[in-house]
């Protein structure tokens, strides 16, 4: 019974563990990619927004385990459109698609912080 | 395809090792709260099954969530008497020297015909003989029948009936189940058994099984 109890109490606090520590990793990482996208959108530059890019498909199979897909999928596809608007020199639409981008992931950022939203 | 397949078998043994880390009870003997665990790990863990947007874990903490909880509070329930009411609440007596306690029933929302249905299934068909009948915390009807309304014991006989032990099964549809039959000494009373009964092989026996005295159980397999 006690080992019982004991495992059942290391799983609870194993479970508010994992949860602390996907949003930290959440929040740190979005935080990081949208500086990295607002300083890279500021001078209009293309290889610093594709690197950034980049970091994002790289992060993208750990953020999967802990973030719903589509919100994932939607800054990919933001910013694969945003770096072809670069491209073609089209900066209203790139600045509208970094706008669309940053509230994105702000979405991922507070989507598992226990907000009063969050939670009702 | 793969995906979804994968991601059940992984929720399936999450719920196989949830269920058996709550402990063995079957769903008649669930406590309310119990029940709604299980309800809600089933129906928690039927969401990322069919839903592949959603990422695995949005499955499994909840389960791990309820049924660590659940653990917990059993737990605690179990030394604190004042918690134990509290989740499972108290039996009520429903039936008492014969008389239906008609507000219990009230309370309890129980028609006459549940009543007299569960009394039934308890054979019980003469309510006066009822001395005493509790609706159990988990749902069911436990019936105290007046000691004049009992039939007989061989205690009560004063007679003492040989002592019988228990049917063991030896061959089970064909099968040899008893493995401890497959020795050379037990082999041989085997087959004159089943050649006594008209059969020929194990695989011909459909049931045959041995309480250790002079009593066997004999079915044929049939064709």
């Amino acid at each position: 019974m006690k080992i019982r109890l004991a495992a059942a109490i290391l799983a609870f606090i194993s479970a508010i563990t994992l949860g602390i520590i996907c949003t930290v990793y959440t929040d740190r990482l979005c935080t990081q990619i949208s500086s990295d996208i607002e300083s890279a959108a500021q001078n209009y530059d293309y290889n610093a927004l594709h690197s950034t890019k980049q970091h994002w498909d790289k992060k993208v199979p750990i953020l999967s385990a802990f973030v719903p897909h589509e919100h994932i999928d939607e800054v990919t596809e933001i910013l694969s459109r945003a770096l072809a608007f670069l491209q073609n020199d089209d900066h209203t639409e790139f600045d509208a698609e970094i706008s669309c981008v940053m509230h994105q992931l702000y979405i991922i950022s507070t989507y598992d912080t226990p907000t009063l939203r969050a939670l009702f | 395809m793969l995906v979804p397949l994968i991601r059940t078998l992984i929720l399936y043994f999450v719920i196989i090792f949830s269920m058996r880390f709550m402990g063995k009870r079957q769903v008649g003997e669930m406590q309310p709260a119990e029940l709604v665990i299980t309800i809600l790990i089933s129906a928690v863990a039927s969401v990322p099954m069919q839903d592949i947007e959603l990422p695995l874990v949005h499955g499994i903490i909840p389960i791990i969530t309820l049924v660590s909880a659940e653990v917990i509070i059993s737990t605690l329930s179990l030394k604190h008497p004042k918690l134990r009411k509290l989740i499972s609440g108290s039996p009520i007596t429903i039936i008492r020297d014969g008389n239906i306690d008609q507000k219990a029933m009230q309370t309890l929302r129980i028609t006459i015909d549940d009543l007299l249905e569960d009394l039934r299934l308890k054979d019980v068909y003469d309510l006066r003989t009822v001395r005493l009948a509790q609706m159990e915390t988990n749902g069911r009807l436990s019936v105290m029948i007046n000691s004049a309304d009992l039939p007989p014991s061989a205690k009560d006989l004063r007679i003492k009936p040989s002592p019988s032990e228990p049917f063991n099964v030896i061959i089970s549809d064909g099968q040899l189940a008893d493995t401890s039959y497959a020795s050379p000494q037990k082999s041989k009373w085997l087959h004159s058994v089943i050649g006594t009964n008209g059969a020929h092989e194990i695989k011909d026996v459909f049931l045959l099984a041995y309480d250790g005295e002079s009593n066997i159980i004999f079915a044929k397999k049939e064709n």
